[in-house]
């Protein structure tokens, strides 16, 4: 593992070399503190190992400095292969996710804001619906990416449009690793949810193809309770099937002499399920299919050890048809975007990236003024990031959008400084403790755009709509404290304080019709922390987490057309939410364990009617074999909702009670 | 050992503040009689997931409880709060969107009962102490037209329904008068009369195109209110008001209804009057004259011996208003808005002076007095 590692370092060649080890340290679990080798040490291997070099991205993370950041790390990837992201994301983080029931629309809520303060990011390229302006979760099977992370809060220099609340980032990488390497991995759970999924990869010196494949499909026919005027009666779930489910994500990626990597990726999903109904309401036997066709070509080049490019183009198909008793809607979007970036080093310690992207928007949809609907939008984006010493670490970005309805202007600004480091006396073979203080500051302005549905909808579209611009802040603490390989304990507290203006809400007026506008101001403010051990004695394996968000959401300065007063908490954002998990694995044993924990929601907007709150525990059990082929045989028991909590995460949806998965896996390598 | 504390601490932590909810709202229920104002929410606008509420309104105090269903029964009362009656202590609260009438005991508003077996439930008109008559939609076919619409016959003493009665397309609001049930047929332009005492159809009265509602004024005389036809276009997007009849204002002698009707139609079409209230003395009626889009609108006023109808662009209270109702004691004005998310009722003076607002539940559309 550790030689892995190393030659992972040393793969961050040309302008990574720039980066002080904290920078990279700062994403990665604590153990690696103590694991990476002194600047020196990798500096001259890479001088040494140039025809190794591989062409590798710089992350937008690396100008992130002074953000929060979650990363799901590979175990619990390959934990949720065959689930989506919006269960990983819900079992996994204190994000709150406004999830409607399981396979059903499912919408995440960061730091307070809306489903559309998300952006969502595959491959570094903005995958949100245009149309609808937000994402739904369960529609993003997980498996279909190597790489899955959240950067809470502002940052749409980085990240563009929408990242208000902040970004979920999913990519994929091409594995270098000679030879075929693969999974098949089969699913049976409560309710009839059956599932599978395969994923293989094979490099070569010049060639690395990769393949991700997976199918779920489930009743959902589980029993609720509802209160009814004879008292508790016990019902089944109907009409909330998901159908089917599948993803096919191929990858190729080729070297092109010794400086260029040129990579075909493509993403391709189908879902069909009933949507549904509320438990109080009558079944409208609705159903909504959704299919995505994604694909992304894009060609990196490493011009010499201090610069690098890389340009994208990517062409994304999205369908959602939606039927019900008495409706009928078919929408198609595709999306045009192209993408180029120039990052350099300036002098020994700074990096800056200079970028542009532009976006073409050809939306079908019947309840559009114009049948066939146009928009382009385009960016132009400088990202510095420069470190006066290996202990202060700044980022100043500037994205300026041009948008049809306005040109926002986003800057961030972040700052990471480590208060206090006590290294460790090291040499690779034994360790002594070693721990950092960091403290992290940033702030930045983010905006919106106006979704196509909020221009063009038929009747009430605004084609006058502002962007909605947030200006938020954020500062907190990271402490690190490394207790022997792979061993360490992280901990972060971050406050945080946004105000968004220009907010939308869809409402009636006086021309006849629902219209969005752009109605009010809302500040949110919180706090965050979390912790994370990672444990490794002997053949002991152990990583545990636990965090926690303060969340407040709240009204302010309402125009005189807005019904909703001053000081209002929105709905459906919980003050406090929690998740704590703990995976263990000993010899060919794993388990795992995760609570989760979300108070009181209002579902109004006058904050009356409430739902209250709940915990969830769920956990799993597996034995992996190993034989002496090199193949992994890993037998999984997942359970979710153990105690059987009765409790809707949305109104009127029960959500299910204890379910159990049996999962089959073969890996080789 | 410390780890297994690193681990339980906070899990036990989150659940506690999992566990904590906002201060229950404090249910006061109605007490005295004539105090009480029962707003009918219809629940907010969200794929049919919302639940519909009765807030209350007490007159003395100007409080405000919310959902006061949920708060006396501990269950929500259902999708979509359409109207609600009220007969010898007993409240029945039509929830269109659950199908049932649910039945409460007043003024303490405890649940006593349920009505189910009917689809798309709209008013309910108790017609003696063991019969009440529920208008209905029934369901649609493929073309999403209804059919099976009318009238069901419920037995109070059992609050099941036992008989049926056909009338025109969409039955809605239904009043008594002259000893005869009337039916406004919204779906065409006819108004169903029924004796009571066989529950069978005596005549039907053509009075214009989507008759919704009736007042009987001091003269006996019975008021229908006719909202026109309207006419969307193919998409659905927006009225085409080259095809939308205007509304028209009927009168009739509830005894005999075909002789002696007047009929005044209005001179646009661009606003649809609805939902007819009566003053206390019998001698003003108020309406809404609605956008068909939204249907939300301002309120109009007219004299029942007024020569002229109301000029429906230039509303008495104007204002997007979903919800109208007028006190039958002091004859205060009420309205509610109609977001479906953030709405409140207002009052007015009869004269149409404001007097204050309050925040209620999600689509008030109407307020019954008790």
């Amino acid at each position: 593992m550790r030689c892995l590692f190393r030659r992972c370092v040393t793969l961050w060649g040309g302008v990574l070399a720039l980066a002080s080890p904290g920078t990279v340290l700062a994403q990665q679990a604590p153990a690696r503190l103590a694991a990476a080798p002194p600047d020196s040490a990798r500096l001259s291997r890479r001088l040494h190992r140039l025809a190794e070099v591989q062409v590798r991205a710089v992350g937008p993370e690396r100008f992130a400095t002074g953000s929060r950041h979650y990363e799901a790390d590979s175990a619990t990837l390959s934990q949720f292969r065959d689930g989506t992201v919006a269960e990983l994301l819900q079992e996994r983080t204190p994000l709150y996710i406004r999830n409607y029931g399981p396979g059903q629309l499912a919408s995440l809520s960061i730091r307070g804001t809306s489903a559309q303060h998300t952006a969502v990011l595959w491959n570094g390229l903005n995958i949100t619906l245009p149309t609808l302006g937000q994402n739904d979760f369960a529609l993003l099977p997980a498996g279909a990416n190597t790489r899955l992370a959240v950067q809470p809060g502002p940052a749409a220099a980085l990240y563009g449009s929408g990242a208000i609340g902040g970004a979920v980032l999913l990519s994929t990488e091409p594995d270098w690793r000679p030879g075929a390497h693969g999974s098949v991995q089969a699913d049976a759970g409560s309710f009839g949810l059956r599932g599978g999924s395969v994923a293989a990869s094979a490099a070569g010196a010049a060639v690395a193809v990769r393949v991700a494949a997976s199918y779920r499909q489930a009743d959902n026919n589980y029993s609720y309770t509802t209160q009814e005027y004879s008292g508790s009666v016990r019902r089944i779930l109907t009409g909330a099937a998901l159908r089917h489910q599948w993803s096919l994500a191929p990858e190729v990626a080729l070297r092109l002499g010794t400086a260029g990597q040129l990579t075909a990726s493509a993403w391709l999903t189908d879902t069909d399920r009933e949507v549904q109904p509320a438990a109080t309401g009558t079944n409208r036997h609705a159903r909504q299919f959704d299919q995505s066709r994604r694909f992304v070509l894009g060609y990196r080049h490493q011009a010499s050890a201090q610069a690098q490019w890389t340009v994208r183009a990517a062409w994304f198909e999205d369908i959602l048809n939606y039927r019900d008793d008495g409706l009928l809607s078919n929408s198609r979007v595709r999306t045009t975007q192209t993408q180029a970036e120039y990052t350099a080093a300036v002098g020994a310690r700074g990096s800056l990236r200079l970028g542009a992207e532009a976006q073409h928007f050809n939306a079908v949809l019947n309840e559009y003024v114009n049948p066939v609907t146009t928009e382009n939008r385009a960016a132009a984006f400088a990202l510095l990031r420069y470190d006066p010493r290996p202990a202060l670490r700044l980022t100043a970005n500037l994205r300026q959008a041009f948008l049809p309805q306005g040109n926002p202007l986003t800057p961030t600004f972040g700052l990471e400084w480590d208060l206090w480091t006590q290294y460790s006396a090291t040499d690779s073979l034994s360790y002594s403790p070693a721990q950092s203080l960091t403290f992290k500051a940033s702030g930045a302005r983010s905006y919106r755009a106006p979704t196509l549905n909020e221009r063009y909808w038929n009747p009430g579209g605004n084609p006058n709509l502002r962007p909605e611009i947030g200006l938020g802040y954020e500062a907190g603490l990271l402490h690190r404290l490394t207790l022997g390989p792979r061993t360490g304990l992280q901990t972060e507290l971050t406050a945080y304080r946004q105000l968004v203006d220009n907010w939308v809400q869809w409402t009636p007026g006086p021309e006849g019709y629902w219209r969005p506008r752009n109605l009010r101001q809302v500040l949110t403010q919180g706090l965050e922390a979390s912790s994370a051990l990672t444990l490794r004695r002997g053949a002991h394996h152990l990583t545990a987490r636990v965090a926690y968000a303060l969340t407040r959401a709240r009204t302010r300065r309402p125009t005189p057309a807005d019904l909703v007063p001053r000081d209002q908490p929105l709905a459906y954002v919980p003050a406090h939410t929690g998740a704590a998990s703990l995976d263990y694995a000993w010899r060919g044993w794993r388990a795992g364990a995760a609570a989760s924990a979300t108070s009181y929601r209002y579902t109004d907007a006058t904050a009356q009617a409430f739902l209250p709150g709940f915990g969830l525990l769920g956990g799993s059990v597996g034995y992996a074999l190993h034989p002496a082929n090199g193949t992994e045989t890993l037998l999984l028991l997942q359970a979710t909702n153990l105690l059987n909590h009765a409790y809707e995460s949305y109104e009127g949806r029960p959500a299910p009670p204890r379910a159990l998965v049996l999962s089959l896996r073969v890996g080789w390598r | 050992m410390r780890f297994s504390k690193f681990l339980t601490v906070p899990v036990l932590a989150l659940l506690a503040l999992a566990a904590c909810s906002p201060d229950k709202e404090v249910i006061v229920a109605p007490a005295a009689v004539t105090n009480n104002v029962f707003v009918l929410n219809e629940g907010p606008f969200s794929n049919g997931s919302g639940s519909g509420t009765i807030s209350l309104y007490n007159k003395t105090t100007k409080t405000v409880t919310l959902d006061l269903f949920q708060g006396v029964n501990s269950r929500r009362l259902g999708n979509i709060v359409q109207s609600m009656a009220v007969r010898d202590q007993r409240g029945y609260v039509v929830v269109n969107g659950s199908n049932k009438v649910e039945v409460v005991s007043l003024p303490d508003f405890k649940s006593v009962g349920v009505i189910a077996g009917l689809t798309s439930p709209r008013y309910f008109l108790p017609i003696s102490a063991s019969r009440a008559y529920v208008t209905q939609w029934g369901t649609y076919n493929s073309a999403y037209f209804p059919i099976r619409a009318g009238i069901k016959i419920v037995d109070l003493n059992t609050n099941a329904v036992v008989d049926s009665i056909a009338t025109g397309s969409l039955p809605e609001r239904l009043t008594m008068a002259g000893g005869k049930v009337f039916v406004a047929n919204y779906g065409s332009n006819t108004v169903t009369v029924i004796d009571p005492a066989t529950g069978r159809v005596t005549s039907t009265v053509t009075v214009g195109d989507a008759p919704n509602s009736f007042a009987l004024d001091k003269n006996n005389r019975l008021w229908v209110l006719c909202g026109g036809l309207v006419v969307y276009n193919s998409a659905y997007t927006a009225v085409d008001y080259t095809l939308t009849t205007p509304g028209r204002l009927v009168s009739l002698d509830p005894a005999n209804p075909t002789v002696g009707a007047t009929a005044r139609t209005f001179a646009t079409n661009r606003y649809s009057p609805t939902d007819l209230h009566l003053n206390p003395t019998g001698e003003q009626l108020y309406f809404r004259a609605i956008d068909a889009y939204i249907f939300l609108g301002g309120v109009c006023r007219l004299g029942i011996t007024d020569t002229t109808l109301p000029v429906l662009t230039a509303p008495f209270i104007a204002g997007q208003f979903y919800g109208l109702g007028v006190d039958p004691n002091a004859g205060t004005i009420y309205t509610g808005t109609g977001t479906f998310s953030a709405d409140k009722m207002s009052r007015y003076q009869p004269d149409g002076t404001k007097i204050d607002e309050s925040i209620v539940g999600a689509g008030p559309n109407g307020f019954v007095f008790y």
